[in-house]
């Protein structure tokens, strides 16, 4: 199911948490909304589900104006953060409750709860009481009971973030083999861009209620629109320095020190920019290589395959993947080299990307 | 270790004391239930009747009907018990769970109205009751005590703990409030709902201002009242009159003996209040 | 496109006024039965004249708060229950902070014990006030028969008018032990562990614990019981009618603020005098409860 917002915006007393907001979310897919907390993606979340009601623009469940409509009537599921399952009930009887809502016959019920139960992998549970399950079971039980009703479209708040690191990651990789198997356009809350980045296969990311920039994972790692979503995406995060662009050359605000790229050509004389480098895309320069900068080696962290090391760009640290086959030493100073995937410019008073 | 026996020994002799003037006037009036006339005037006292007198029971039922005592504390127990916690169920939904203008306000009313003592309102009841023409019928038992501040705000406190999410989840699996409210939120508050009811079956079987004021003739009278009049109709047997006591209090001991955690529980967190 | 505005304006004004139908029941019971009579009793008590059967009154006016302050019976009452608040309060808060303590310890049959203390809790004054007065009896009554082991003359409790205050004393104290109890267990059970613990491990006696320890900590707690029984023990009215067979004292020499009340408006059809009585009444808990929200407030980890 395609969803498209237009304008959507909702204000609490004087506080806007999501501003005009405009986009289409494709259907059949895993989308992320992400953002840092307080960024309205939960109140977004919420006003889709129709809870929290519009205060202006218009939503569409494929070309269908819900802007008005009941929660109930929207033909969503939605799992809480803290997963709201009934704890007067068994699993079972927590996952056969929208269809006795509904009134379905009571074989089918019986049918479509076990179909479910399989789905999510808890059929020995159904006779447990949410309190006699671990938080990853109870997370399962609750997207059994989302999806039991056979929703247009999935919502999940934050679905991750009340579980221990391990769980967390069985949990992420379930709710994508869940989505791939059920092929339900579905919507997750979350304030983890890793979390984003390995499952989803859009990602709309937020900043104090207005939509950044929609895209694949990687394509938006790749080619973010702006300084934050360059900055927000990334761990470690990117390298960020200031300057002014002097004659298609890099030059480090208060300072001589200069940075050479190909990126810098065509860029008016005298723009400030903001130059943001992926610690990947830093390289010892060898060869032929353009040499962008020569920094000096204050730390090196091995880590497993990778090597973080730390360099002193003038009075700026940066953090750098250094291919592992190099011999470094610290206190070594080396010719940098700037790869072209990674090396963002953005103008330094609109934040939007130049190169 | 010998001063912990000792303790335990000074703990247990001063509880049994204590247990023992405690539970005296009921031992006495379970005792004097089954002595003859003469035993109960026996100077020293005499503990245990020689031969029970079981025909007690018979003859204070001969000289007052308390079997239509009995029924009537059932009728007027059981309606008040029920139709208080409709509304006080109804009522703490809606000033838990639903939005509405004045919320608040209303709320914090209803609480500053809980200082006022049921005596003062008697005197005003007691005239509404004459003019609806309900005076001396079991009606006027019931109908002013179908709403409870008191539970209400008992059971709204119990209804806000429960979270906001579990409301959303069942609106969106396409729940009414009323579904909602009962399929949902009654089940979860179960041992609140459990502890109100008990709390309000033993006011209103004690009860005896209220049956007092508004009852008169003999085939209306609940167990207090009957009790009571019973006093002049018994003259001077002591014995009958014990067993009638008997009879009053036996069904209510028995309550708290099943159920004195919840009850205890709930005294705990503001008493009994008529 | 008509139907469908309909069907869309519907449920939003359902919407609004649900919220209502769900108050309904009880706001109907409380606005006939707690709301409208406040307004009248406030009322009436300054309609001078006042006639029940016609109601019909002269004007407003003191005049019913003038006759209620100058009545030797109001006064009497006023004095009554005065004493029998200032005497039954103290009493059964101490000797329950003592049951409270000895019922919070950790030993064999605590449950039976509770079961004990907390009866009275539940049963109907009028019943076990009869047990009592049989107990009272001047001649044959049991509390006289333990009196004679410890060679004390015989009280006559019942028929000598200035023994009543001591009966309905002492039957008060007994009937407002287990919910006094109750309230001061909840209160030590409040206290951490650990202090207890800490005191021991600094070699505090039993007594030292208990004085130091948890009689400060359970301040607050006592504070409250003591208003809370104050506000209760005031309204002293039932107890009268096992005692004394329905009137206040055996010869009218123990009239209290309620019987007062009830006098005025079911015997005397004063109802003027009732509701001034009962206004002033209000005044009384009306100060005894600010000073108990005070304290709860002022102690919030109670």
């Amino acid at each position: 199911m395609e969803i498209i917002l237009q304008n959507v915006t909702k204000r609490f007393d004087k506080v806007i948490a999501v501003n005009d907001f405009t986009t289409t979310i494709e259907g059949g897919k895993l989308s992320a909304l992400l953002g840092p907390s307080g960024c309205g993606k939960s109140t977004l979340l919420y006003v889709l589900s129709g809870i929290t009601p519009l205060t202006s623009g218009k939503i569409f469940f494929d070309n269908v104006d819900v802007s008005d409509l009941e929660p109930e009537k929207r033909g969503i599921g939605l799992v809480f953060q803290n997963y709201a399952l009934y704890p007067h009930l068994t699993v079972k009887q927590n996952i056969s409750f929208p269809l006795q809502i509904q009134k379905v016959a009571k074989e089918e019920i019986e049918q479509r709860v076990s179909e479910m139960a399989k789905l999510v992998h808890i059929s020995e549970l159904m006779d447990r009481k949410p309190s006699q399950l671990s938080g990853g079971q109870q997370q399962r039980v609750a997207i059994a009971r989302a999806m039991v009703k056979r929703p247009r479209l999935l919502l999940l708040d934050e679905p991750l973030s009340n579980l221990d690191a391990r769980l967390r990651l069985e949990m992420r990789e379930e709710i994508r083999r869940i989505q791939l198997e059920t092929k339900v356009t579905t919507i997750f809350v979350t304030h983890d861009q890793e979390e984003a980045m390995s499952i989803s296969d859009q990602i709309i990311l937020m900043k104090s209620g207005i939509m950044q920039q929609i895209a694949p994972p990687q394509s938006m790692y790749e080619d973010p629109k702006n300084v934050f979503v360059a900055d927000f995406l990334g761990n470690p995060q990117i390298n960020k320095v200031y300057g002014k662009i002097i004659h298609e050359q890099f030059v480090l605000r208060d300072s001589d020190t200069t940075c050479d790229h190909e990126k810098f050509k065509g860029i008016a004389n005298e723009s400030n920019v903001i130059l943001s480098l992926r610690p990947e895309s830093i390289d010892l320069a060898t060869n032929n290589d353009m040499i962008a900068f020569n920094a000096k080696i204050v730390d090196i962290y091995q880590m497993g395959k990778e090597r973080l090391v730390y360099l002193a760009f003038d009075e700026h640290l940066l953090r750098a993947y250094i291919d592992i086959d190099h011999q470094l030493n610290i206190d070594d100073i080396i010719p940098i080299t700037l790869k072209d995937r990674g090396v963002f410019v953005f103008d330094e008073s609109t934040e939007e990307r130049l190169r | 270790m010998k001063k912990q026996t000792l303790n335990k020994i000074i703990i247990y002799t001063l509880l049994i004391l204590g247990g023992i003037v405690m539970i005296f006037p009921f031992f006495w009036m379970f005792s004097s239930a089954f002595k003859t006339a003469a035993e109960t005037a026996s100077f020293p006292p005499k503990w245990i009747p020689s031969i029970p007198q079981f025909l007690n029971f018979a003859k204070a039922l001969d000289y007052a009907p308390f079997d239509r005592y009995l029924i009537n504390s059932l009728i007027v127990t059981i309606a008040n018990v029920t139709l208080t916690m409709i509304s006080t169920i109804l009522a703490a939904f809606a000033f838990s769970r639903l939005k509405w203008k004045g919320r608040d306000t209303v709320f914090t009313l209803m609480l500053a109205l809980m200082m006022v003592p049921f005596e003062m309102l008697v005197i005003t009841n007691f005239q509404t009751i004459a003019n609806w023409g309900l005076s001396d019928r079991l009606l006027a038992l019931i109908i002013p005590f179908t709403a409870s501040i008191f539970y209400t705000f008992i059971l709204r406190n119990f209804f806000m703990s429960i979270p906001d999410s579990l409301y959303y989840s069942a609106k969106i699996d396409g729940a009414s409030n009323w579904q909602y409210l009962w399929k949902v939120m009654v089940p979860i508050a179960k041992p609140s709902i459990i502890t109100i009811l008990l709390l309000n079956t033993i006011v209103s079987w004690n009860s005896f201002m209220w049956p007092l004021l508004v009852i008169n003739s003999r085939g209306n009278r609940t167990l207090p009242l009957g009790l009571y009049a019973f006093i002049t109709e018994a003259g001077t047997h002591f014995e009958l009159l014990m067993a009638a006591s008997t009879m009053i209090v036996i069904p209510i001991i028995i309550l708290f003996l099943i159920a004195r955690k919840s009850i205890v529980n709930g005294v705990a967190r503001g008493g009994l209040k008529g | 496109m008509m139907k469908k505005n309909i069907l869309s304006i519907n449920p939003r004004l359902r919407k609004r006024i649900e919220p209502y139908l769900y108050l309904l029941p009880f706001i109907i019971g409380i606005g006939i039965f707690t709301l409208y009579p406040i307004t009248y009793v406030f009322i009436t008590s300054f309609k001078e004249g006042f006639k029940y059967i016609t109601g019909a009154f002269e004007g407003f006016g003191l005049d019913n708060y003038q006759y209620v302050i100058n009545d030797a019976n109001f006064i009497s009452a006023l004095k009554n229950t005065s004493i029998y608040v200032m005497v039954v309060v103290p009493i059964s808060t101490g000797l329950a902070i003592l049951i409270a303590n000895l019922l919070n310890k950790k030993i064999k049959f605590i449950g039976f014990f509770q079961t004990v203390y907390f009866l009275p809790l539940v049963t109907s004054i009028t019943a076990v006030g009869l047990a009592w007065k049989f107990m009272f009896n001047h001649n044959y009554g049991v509390i006289n028969y333990f009196l004679s082991l410890l060679q004390i003359d015989p009280i006559n409790w019942l028929l000598v008018p200035k023994n009543n205050i001591y009966a309905l004393i002492i039957f008060g104290i007994w009937n407002i032990l287990p919910f006094t109890i109750i309230l001061l267990l909840s209160g030590l059970q409040n206290i951490n562990e650990m202090y207890y613990t800490a005191a021991k491990v600094d070699g505090a006696s039993n007594f030292q614990i208990f004085y130091k320890i948890t009689i400060p900590l359970l301040a607050p707690t006592i504070g409250l019981v003591l208003i809370i029984n104050m506000i209760s023990t005031f309204k002293v009215f039932t107890e009268l009618f096992p005692l004394f067979n329905g009137s206040p004292g055996i010869a009218y020499n123990l009239y209290t603020v309620v019987y007062y009340i009830f006098d005025q408006f079911y015997i005397k059809w004063k109802f003027g005098r009732a509701c001034a009585a009962a206004l002033i009444l209000f005044l009384i808990i009306f100060v005894l409860t600010r000073l108990q929200l005070y304290i709860q407030r002022k102690w919030q980890h109670y």
